[in-house]
């Protein structure tokens, strides 16, 4: 079910959000999507779930995408839809115990609006931005093809900070080619699941990444500490049945974690 | 369209469809870039920077579609034995322009092209020129045989029908380190790096003026999609050393001194520490690029936009090399 587009509740614009139903990005394929990835549920358009974007597309095969929905407060499931794309939804998050915000990359196809869809119980709020782009990140082979290093292939780099909020970042980079499987002779090969815990297994998120994320994902995501100890662990399959794990330390409080935090 | 046909449509859909319906066709015969397609015209507005010498300076903007991407300095020799040429802008149009402009200018024809680097603001205005009189080092014409196609291609997206005619250029003639001489002018080459892989400067030993493409922008921010900064900083100090009398930026006014050289290093400095810092603080790109400057950038042109683009051209280096491996238990 469709309900009016809500911005963050004030006299003026209450008014005017009754005047409309319509998708603020004014997106072809919305009526389609929102069906297959939201329905049975209520869908409000609403500010609070922000999609950040860079001011221009510099690489296709990269686009840093940041979803945040922290001004919701606790949410059950975030999902990312993106319109106009080979692999519509690229990536699917339960922030079990983590604030709901991901920053991730991901390849694009062709200009397309890229929102985010946080559900709270039965309620669908969905923000997003229309993201400006050339053609040919998915199905254009790269000029010069990128040299897997499959030694190394599922080798994590990530580092954990402690936030000035009492949570943790971390922020990690798995060493992972993310074939989407539209290139000619390169068959589909790419991380499905990667989830962080404590040192027990309880998880803290958890993700279904897809074919859309870019190569080597690097993921900044924001669990809370865990009670049991100072580290977090990431655990990652791929769709070969490569497990990929890694322990992450958590380290004594630094000053200056507030500055430029979103 | 009937009355009968109108109130059949209309009794379809309400009158706010009705509407939107309305201003969409009444938009329709405007077709976007038409109104301008008869008046696409480079206006070039050559400067004398010594005697026989003439730079047409570059718009401080980002390559658009209403500046045609007119953004890089262009530099016009008269010599004894005809015209050369420093860059040759950003399509072919623009290429053709600029050499009616400068036989207009010297009242002899083109007889060298020096392309300082790949960049498509510098030499997609090649094609005007034969292709012998085009010259380039060894990697710079290697770039243009395997990157030329996504060049041109992003250029005709960006700046749409300002691109009319333009193709990949095909330097016809190599050159390398050394000095050359065109009639009464001599040009010292040096193919450095850093901006790009390979940038050509020139110092034109008559004039005492410094070509340093792209290695030094004044006044208007570097750009770094293909940069190496140590690479970079090292050719800087190179250029430090010429003595030059004046020193034509790639993008950026024509000044006596080094301002431009300590400028492009300054900005370097302090992109390359910003996003060190905001990294070491566990920033992603979309939080870095939120970060304000420091106020010395205020007066620098597309600063904000520039490092936005520096963020995600550098990030990915650090990532890769600086965040620690892990244990995989």
């Amino acid at each position: 079910m469709m309900v009016p587009f809500r911005k963050s509740p004030s006299p003026a614009t209450a008014v005017a959000a009754e005047t409309t139903t319509r998708d603020p990005l004014d997106s072809p394929m919305w009526n389609d999507l929102s069906k297959r990835y939201l329905s049975g549920r209520t869908v409000v358009f609403d500010d609070r779930v922000q999609v950040i974007l860079p001011p221009v597309t510099e690489n296709q095969t990269q686009v840093p995408i940041t979803i945040d929905a922290r001004a919701l407060g606790q949410v059950d499931e975030i999902l990312v839809i993106v319109d106009l794309h080979p692999f519509p939804q690229p990536l699917r998050m339960e922030p079990i115990a983590a604030q709901p915000f991901v920053v991730y990359r991901q390849k694009i196809e062709q200009g397309t609006p890229v929102r985010a869809a946080a559900r709270q119980g039965d309620t669908w709020y969905v923000g997003g931005r229309y993201l400006d782009a050339a053609g040919g990140g998915c199905s254009v082979p790269p000029a010069v093809i990128a040299k897997i290093d499959w030694e190394h292939v599922g080798e994590i780099r990530a580092r954990a900070w402690r936030e000035a909020d009492g949570g943790a970042r971390v922020r990690m980079r798995l060493l992972h080619p993310m074939d989407n499987g539209m290139i000619a002779n390169i068959p589909a090969f790419f991380i499905e699941t990667l989830n962080v815990t404590d040192a027990s297994g309880a998880p803290l998120a958890k993700l279904q990444l897809s074919e859309a994320i870019a190569a080597n994902p690097t993921l900044t995501l924001l669990p809370e500490i865990p009670k049991d100890g100072q580290v977090l662990k990431v655990a990652a399959r791929d769709n070969n049945g490569g497990d990929f794990k890694a322990t992450v330390p958590i380290p004594a409080a630094a000053p200056r974690m507030r500055e430029g935090r979103l | 369209m009937t009355s009968t046909t109108a109130g059949s449509l209309m009794s379809g859909i309400n009158r706010r469809e009705w509407l939107a319906l309305g201003l969409a066709a009444a938009t329709l015969p405007v077709i976007p870039g038409a109104a301008e397609a008869a008046v696409l015209k480079y206006a070039l507005n050559p400067v004398v920077i010594a005697p026989g010498v003439w730079t047409i300076y570059g718009l401080p903007e980002p390559i658009t579609a209403k500046n045609g991407g007119a953004i890089a300095n262009i530099t016009i020799f008269d010599t004894s034995e005809g015209t050369v040429l420093i860059d040759a802008g950003p399509s072919h149009r623009y290429g053709e322009a600029l050499k009616a402009k400068a036989v207009e200018l010297t009242g002899k024809p083109v007889v060298r092209v020096y392309l300082t680097h790949y960049h498509t603001d510098h030499v997609l205005g090649a094609t005007a020129f034969d292709s012998g009189t085009v010259s380039a080092g060894k990697t710079l014409t290697a770039d243009l045989k395997t990157i030329g196609n996504d060049l041109t291609n992003a250029m005709y997206r960006v700046a749409g029908d300002w691109m009319r005619g333009t193709d990949v250029p095909q330097p016809g003639r190599e050159v390398s380190e050394g000095v050359e001489a065109v009639g009464n002018r001599s040009f010292r080459l040096m193919p450095l790096a850093g901006h790009t892989s390979e940038d050509l400067c020139l110092y034109e030993e008559s004039t005492g003026l410094l070509f340093p493409g792209d290695l030094v922008f004044l006044d208007r921010a570097a750009t770094t999609p293909d940069a190496k900064i140590d690479t970079w900083r090292s050719s800087l100090e190179r250029l430090k050393g010429i003595g030059h009398k004046l020193l034509v930026p790639g993008h950026g006014p024509v000044e006596p001194g080094a301002r431009g050289i300590e400028q492009t290093q300054r900005w370097l400095d302090t992109i390359e520490a910003q996003i060190g810092d905001g990294f070491e603080r566990g920033l992603d790109i979309t939080e870095l690029m939120a970060v304000p400057l420091p106020d010395w950038t205020n007066g620098i042109a597309v600063a904000k936009y520039e490092y936005a683009r520096s963020v995600m051209h550098l990030m990915p280096g650090l990532e890769a090399t600086r965040l620690p491996q892990t244990d995989r238990a």
